[in-house]
């Protein structure tokens, strides 16, 4: 019978429902598409905290100085400072380095091609080095281990070699290169007397999707004779096989001074990014180690000062659907007026009567969002696009919070209506006399 | 399932059932006005709690705070035993007039506030202590997991404040067995409790600690861990017994049998009918919905991974095991066991480091110098420690430090891994399991099973068995002369030792 009338009333004054489902679509659609947006950052910043693996980079301690003035950093030292080469086997020395997998140390320094006046960057790295350590005679380090991710077409180079390079894939398309084309370099700094011109044959083509797409990778050892800065590197990149954070790891980030001596303890022999990193700052001198957490620092950052304005934003969504969803019911009440009296005089109770309209409400509130969650998917795609540049993922939790919120709209919605409908009295409306 | 919910549910259950039972001890017209106020108080303290577990772990008291919360739980405990002598409540099935009905008295009113005020405080401090080690969220910015926790929260407060409403509508026709149902929880709660209390109070000193009082503790504390599932049986006894009472025919009618009845009775009759049915309906589901959640969680979601099988080890005549490096260098952990002297079963497993174009087998205790025997198991290209559950970096097993599997002394021959029986012996150190097997009373020769010898003795890191005191003392006085072949195997005791 309840399922009868519901059929058959929401079947009726089909122009105004269909009004009601497009007010609770709109609100949807807008909360679908900030909500996706949010929760696809979340989720990913999510992953990456609690990743078994994590990434720390290792610069010299005085460019971990902030001296950043409106955005823009002017830090005299940065690139001046270097870390030391002979240092490096440090970090396969400290309590977790059976956890370590490899390091990857990185310098940069700028070259032009002979004739040309464009400069480029070259960056020396390990590869695949050998790297002798006294725990392990047959260790090898590199990118091929630290950034599993980079992508090479044609060979690696040989890290003993003198003049084997890659060439990132925006450089390669804009000059022009292709494996085993040969490039002469000189040095930007011309006053540099040190760096001779250098002819260098590319073995690859990297793809990475980050900086190195437009620069020259070379032995790093290369890299340091050319430059004449032997020995020395300006960042490693080192990666670790970590457990995920918890709240002991978080206290211990924000301030390892709080840690009471047995939380201390546990922290330090617990295989944490944070207590690695640490054990990194005690082994290296001058250098400061710090776990990258790349979705957190990006877009993690965006997202999280934009969480207010969002939240307003669907407030002020919800408020405003809802009203509009009240006085369409409203019109309604005021309409079927007499069938509630009916029902009274016929011994219906209160909410029996109340539980027909809410039905009916939340009914357009799970339509509408329905439509707004299909229309908001599509516009986060849009905004994602625009603004990230890439494809959101699709999250399933979505569609549940959007539907309660679109029924929790209707149901608000139809809250000052139904109290009406407590004040009608069978004998009023029956006789037409309200 | 989360744990989120689980947590709340096993914290808040108590709350919820002594509130319901109580309620339903009430006339149903002050019960809804007892119901909405009993809400306000529950919620100041379950914020109040909330707080205070903070306080206390940040002061380091929480043990403290524990036991006086437990303490104070089970005074609750009496003032609901108090409650059962109010009129209502003894006054069973009958009911009084309701123009002389003039609600509880004062004193039964804040009999009832104190009892929810207490468990509700107590249910909020033990949701912190279960989920002390648990976040909410990794990160401040909205995602799934946040979502599905908020969710779980609110579906489980949900849970727990429907459940007293739909029991105490229930419990209102079964006084009586109300009564019984009180009385029994009152029993076993308030002996949960102060065993609990006994504890704490033995944990911080304010009580000696004596064989008998441990052995009891020890005892409940086993069986406590079925305090909700106790609960929820209560709660179906109830359901069942307003099943089988049936609904009561129309009052208002004289007439003896059903066919005197009038249609409008009959028809009121149905609508009683159906309305109990649905009130059974309902708090069935709740109980079933909560009885599922929780053995989910305990027979399921909570079970410690295991460790995959391991094949035994048994030594040839040199004393020494041969394991072909063939049949392990498929990069998969391949465990071993073998059963030391003294019946310690020591685990080790053999794992490829490398790929099978460069083969070198990491052989390793299924030990861990920091963590104890948890054992580590694969998952997938992993090897994880049980115990921590840190990824151990494949090529790195083999070499001590860390969170890696201790070394183990090995020599390669001819294709075949080989250990020596000898160097397992001194791992037994390691393990805490032990198998029975039978070993010889060095003094008298006789042969015993090493778990039921009622003596052992540990000389040069061996450890001897002895069927009776006269063996044990007077290989204790020479023990030289018993043991005389033995070189000495003293070597520090290292990982978790047990005995």
């Amino acid at each position: 019978m309840f399922f009868r009338m519901i059929r058959r009333s929401f079947l009726e004054a089909r122009r105004r429902k269909v009004i009601a489902i497009m007010t609770v679509a709109l609100a949807a659609s807008l909360i679908t598409t900030l909500l996706d947006l949010s929760v696809d950052v979340g989720d990913k910043m999510a992953k990456e905290l609690k990743a078994y693996g994590s990434n720390i980079s290792i610069v010299p301690k005085s460019e971990s100085i902030p001296l950043k003035i409106g955005g823009i950093d002017f830090n005299p030292l940065k690139g001046r400072d270097y870390l030391r080469e002979k240092n490096l086997a440090n970090i396969k020395d400290i309590f977790w380095s059976n956890n370590i997998v490899g390091f990857t140390p990185f310098l940069q320094v700028p070259v032009e091609l002979k004739g040309q006046d464009t400069r480029l960057p070259l960056i020396g790295t390990y590869f695949d080095k050998s790297f002798p350590l006294p725990s392990d005679e047959l260790y090898r380090t590199g990118a091929t281990l630290t950034h599993p991710y980079w992508d090479v077409s044609g060979a690696w180079p040989d890290d003993e070699s003198a003049n084997e390079v890659l060439v990132g894939k925006s450089l390669a398309r804009r000059l022009d290169l292709a494996v085993g084309n040969e490039l002469p370099l000189v040095a930007a700094e011309r006053d540099e007397e040190s760096a001779g011109p250098l002819t260098v044959t590319v073995t690859g083509i990297l793809s990475t999707g980050e900086t190195e797409d437009d620069a020259i990778l070379a032995p790093l050892s290369v890299v340091q004779g050319f430059a004449g800065l032997e020995g020395k590197v300006q960042r490693v990149s080192v990666s670790a096989l970590t457990i995920p954070e918890n709240n002991l790891s978080r206290k211990a980030q924000r301030d390892p001074d709080s840690l009471s001596s047995s939380e201390y303890d546990v922290w330090y022999c617990s295989a944490f990014v944070s207590s690695i990193a640490h054990q990194l700052n005690e082994a290296l001198p001058d250098a400061s180690a710090n776990p990258v957490w790349q979705v957190a620092n990006a877009e993690g950052a965006i997202i999280g000062k934009l969480q207010v304005l969002m939240l307003v934003v669907t407030l002020a969504a919800f408020v405003s659907s809802a009203i509009g969803v009240s006085s369409l019911i409203n019109t309604s009440v005021m309409e079927r007026a007499a069938e509630i009296g009916l029902l009274k005089a016929l011994g219906a109770a209160k909410w029996q009567i109340l539980l027909l309209f809410q039905s009916e409400a939340m009914l357009i509130g799970l339509i509408g969002g329905l439509l707004g969650l299909m229309v908001g998917s599509g516009l986060s795609q849009i905004v994602g696009w625009t603004v990230f540049g890439s494809a959101l993922a699709f999250h399933p939790i979505i569609i549940p919070v959007v539907l309660l919120v679109s029924i929790s709209i209707a149901f608000v919605g139809s809250i000052v209506p139904s109290r009406s409908i407590a004040r009608l009295m069978p004998v009023e409306v029956l006789y037409g006399r309200k | 399932m989360s744990l989120y919910f689980v947590s709340i549910i096993q914290a808040f259950l108590p709350l919820a059932v002594f509130a319901a039972l109580i309620f339903s001890l009430l006339e149903p017209t002050s019960r809804k006005r007892e119901q909405l106020g009993s809400l306000w108080v529950a919620a100041l303290l379950i914020v109040a709690g909330y707080l205070i577990y903070g306080l206390a772990a940040s002061m380091g008291i929480e043990p403290r705070v524990r036991t006086l919360l437990r303490l104070l739980s089970v005074s609750a405990l009496l003032v609901s035993g108090l409650l059962l002598l109010m009129p209502s409540a003894k006054g069973a099935n009958k009911r009084p007039d309701k123009s002389t009905d003039t609600g509880p008295t004062l004193l039964v009113r804040l009999g009832i506030r104190y009892v929810i005020a207490m468990l509700a405080l107590q249910g909020a401090f033990d949701v912190r202590v279960l989920l002390a080690d648990q976040s909410f969220t990794a990160t401040s910015v909205l995602n799934t997991e946040l979502f599905l926790n908020s969710a779980a929260v609110v579906v489980a407060s949900a849970l727990m404040i429907f459940l007293p409403i739909v029991i105490a509508h229930i419990g209102s026709r079964l006084r009586r067995l109300v009564f019984m149902v009180l009385c029994v929880s009152i029993l076993a709660f308030a002996i949960i409790w102060l065993c609990e209390a006994l504890l704490g109070a033995m944990q911080m000193g304010l009580l000696g600690v004596t064989s008998a009082r441990v052995s009891v503790v020890a005892k409940v504390t086993n069986y406590a861990q079925f305090k909700s599932y106790l609960l929820l049986a209560l709660l179906f006894i109830l359901s069942v017994g307003f099943l089988l009472s049936g609904t009561k025919r129309p009052q208002t009618s004289t007439a003896t049998t059903k066919a005197d009845l009038t249609r409008a009775d009959c028809r009121k009759y149905r609508a009683a009918r159906l309305n109990a049915l649905r009130w059974l309906a309902g708090s069935l589901a709740l109980i079933v919905f909560s009885f599922v959640s929780l053995i989910y969680q305990d027979l399921y979601a909570s079970r410690p991974p295991t460790l995959s099988a391991a094949a035994d080890a048994v030594p040839d005549e040199q004393g020494e095991i041969h394991i072909a490096i063939d049949a392990v260098k498929d990069g998969n952990l391949h465990r071993y066991a073998y059963i030391a002297e003294d019946g310690h079963r020591v685990r080790f497993f053999l794992i490829n480091r490398y790929d099978e174009q460069h083969v070198k087998i990491g052989v390793v205790y299924d030990a861990c110098m920091i963590c104890g025997d948890a054992g580590y198991i694969q998952k997938g290209n992993d090897v994880i420690c049980v115990a921590c559950n840190v990824r151990i970096f494949i090529p790195s097993i083999g070499k001590a430090g860390g969170c890696n599997p201790i070394p183990l002394q090995h020599r390669e021959d001819q294709g075949d891994i080989v250990i020596a029986a000898s160097e397992l012996e001194h791992g037994a150190r390691y393990f805490s399991e032990v198998v029975a097997i039978e070993v010889i009373d060095p003094v008298t020769k006789e042969k015993l099973i090493n778990l039921e010898a009622p003596y052992q003795y540990d000389f040069k890191g061996k450890t001897f068995f002895f069927g009776s005191k006269e063996s044990y003392e007077t290989f204790r006085k020479a023990p030289e002369s018993y043991a005389a072949s033995l070189k000495a195997q003293v070597r520090p005791a290292q990982g978790r030792v047990t005995l």
